[in-house]
């Protein structure tokens, strides 16, 4: 017993750092959202003031909370489907499908600071993709002001996002799918199932805990979605793509309303944790499951 | 026949997906090698000539050098920070009885579960009433912090795969338990250090958001980063910004292309930390 005490010394150092580093704040951010304060002078005590004011009358939270649902909802269907897509035409392509992938993988690889800027580029009303699409004669393409349209500014910064997570997503797939029972397609095939039956009742249960863990990722994901969208366009133009966390931002680091975002920060991140725990238990459900 | 024909049908699809998808990496190379007027009058061209004055004035006012030489610190810190508290504890973990085991265990695979966005706030006020703030150090702790989880669970089950013959053979010889965790065990789990390495380099190197709270003088900052403030500085310059785009962007492509597997691998498992 004394020993496994002392072994528990091996543990400490990455205990403690990340203790200090992470759980730490995380009681203070608990601790500081029911306070005034704007980061210097001592907080006062306030409450739930905070979280009435985040839930009743802040109009920008509520939109975007509803630009992170939509964002989550172009992240649950678009890049899984694609990615999914690819991954299946990929794996037909024998010895070549190394080199596909490793192709399409080359977007995770940059940083969505470059990324982010690269597609600003692509995006300016003058000098831009429009002014490429008017030389080729596709003048319905040419004028589509891709940021300053406020309906399709959130849809221009997913497009980014999605350009540099599909690949990756499609790679995840693809493991998946070399885990599958050759057999089970054999099977299928003898009692004449069509292709589109082999895909829902095959490779789709198969697949399942990818799926799932994929689904995950991007309910988490999108509810704390920060980098394109500051990179881009931080929130802008008018609030068109504001998300709960650059509106946190803007609160704590610009307008210093410390308290406040501390209990925008507890609202969002007990979200995630919420959002993680409910498909962690229907994972685990559905392995048991025969 | 038929099935060679849809292989080549199959291919083309696949060739056409490929050439859009690289369309924004080929522009930037191919407008840094051109002048900003022709940038502006064609975003999308081939080289109409080639120079590299982009890459001299890029490299001269975007201060890149320190940029690089930071990264290279605060990833080298980050990395050699992760790897000592990591091995110690995986080791520990999967070898040794230990005081409080489940509950450590548990507390990790949570610590995967919390976004790092959920304690910017927090971080920040925190450091900066330490004066940590700019500082390399503040930084390195911070990252290796929130990268250190998921890549602990990755060496935690790959030391479950070492057996544990060979350091009871160590320790029979007369090793400590430490001696022949860095005799026996260390050696023989190479591979998974190595990836661990490179994620957690690759992570400090796209970082973006504790980068831009926590490095804000031009001193400090990583590539990312410099890259970043330079574009808001010179918004006109396309032809700059595409060669800036390209010296922060090719250290990362060479990685990728030197080391593929086993990144795509790392980046796998650091990417579904979820």
């Amino acid at each position: 017993m004394a020993s496994a005490a002392r072994n528990t010394l091996f543990i400490l150092p990455a205990f403690a750092l990340h203790a200090a580093v992470v759980s730490v704040p995380l009681i203070s951010l608990m601790f500081f959202s029911f306070t005034d304060w704007n980061g210097l002078a001592t907080p006062s005590f306030v409450g739930f003031s905070n979280f009435s004011r985040m839930l009743f009358d802040d109009a920008n939270f509520r939109r975007a909370l509803v630009n992170n649902v939509t964002y989550m909802l172009i992240f649950l269907t678009i890049p899984i489907a694609f990615g999914l897509l690819m991954a299946m035409l990929t794996v037909r392509t024998g010895r070549l499908q190394v080199v596909y992938q490793a192709l399409f993988f080359i977007p995770y690889v940059v940083s969505p600071a470059i990324a982010g800027k690269i597609f600003m580029m692509f995006y300016d009303p003058y000098n831009g993709i429009g002014q490429f699409f008017a030389s080729i004669g596709w003048s319905f393409l040419a004028d589509i002001q891709y940021i300053g349209n406020r309906s399709i500014t959130l849809f221009s910064i997913a497009f980014v996002d999605i350009w540099h997570w599909w690949g990756f997503v499609m790679v995840i797939f693809v493991a998946a799918l070399h885990q599958v029972d050759r057999s089970l397609y054999e099977a299928a095939e003898i009692d004449g199932a069509t292709k589109l039956q082999r895909f829902f009742h095959v490779t789709l249960p198969q697949i399942r805990p990818t799926l799932l863990t994929l689904i995950t990722v991007t309910i988490v994901g999108s509810f704390v979605t920060f980098d394109y969208v500051y990179v881009m366009t931080q929130g802008g133009p008018a609030g068109a793509s504001e998300m709960a966390s650059t509106w946190i931002y803007k609160r704590a680091f610009s307008s210093y309303e410390v308290g406040y975002a501390s209990a925008m920060s507890v609202f969002v991140c007990g979200a995630c944790v919420m959002a993680y725990w409910l498909f962690q238990r229907i994972r685990r459900n559905s392995e048991v499951m025969p | 026949m038929k099935n060679l024909l849809s292989r080549s049908a199959l291919n083309v699809i696949l060739l056409g997906v490929l050439v859009i998808h690289m369309v924004p990496i080929a522009v930037i190379f191919f407008n840094a090698l051109r002048t900003n007027e022709n940038v502006r009058r064609a975003l999308l061209s081939f080289p109409e000539s080639v120079q590299f004055d982009n890459f001299v004035s890029a490299w001269t006012t975007g201060n890149f050098l320190v940029a690089f030489i930071n990264t290279l610190v605060i990833g080298g810190g980050t990395v050699g920070v992760v790897l000592v508290v990591n091995v110690l504890a995986a080791y520990a973990l999967t070898k040794l009885p230990v005081l409080g085991r489940d509950f450590f265990i548990g507390y990790f695979v949570v610590a995967i579960a919390v976004p790092s966005f959920a304690i910017v706030v927090p971080v920040y006020f925190g450091l900066s009433a330490l004066g940590l703030v700019n500082s390399k150090l503040g930084i390195i702790i911070v990252y290796a912090a929130i990268f250190m989880p998921f890549s602990l669970l990755l060496m935690r089950s790959y030391f479950m795969g070492v057996p544990r013959d060979l350091e009871e053979a160590a320790l029979i010889d007369g090793c400590s338990e430490l001696g022949a965790l860095l005799r026996i065990t260390l050696p023989l789990a190479r591979p998974i250090i190595v990836t661990v390495v490179l994620i957690v380099f690759v992570h400090v190197y796209n970082e973006f958001l504790f980068a831009n709270v926590l490095l804000q003088g031009d001193d400090a900052r990583t590539v990312a980063l410099s890259f970043y403030k330079f574009v808001g500085r010179f918004t006109e310059d396309t032809a700059t910004i595409s060669a800036s785009a390209v010296i922060a962007l090719a250290p990362m492509l060479a990685l990728y292309f030197l080391t593929q597997r086993r990144f795509v691998e790392g980046m796998a498992a650091g990417g579904l930390k979820g």
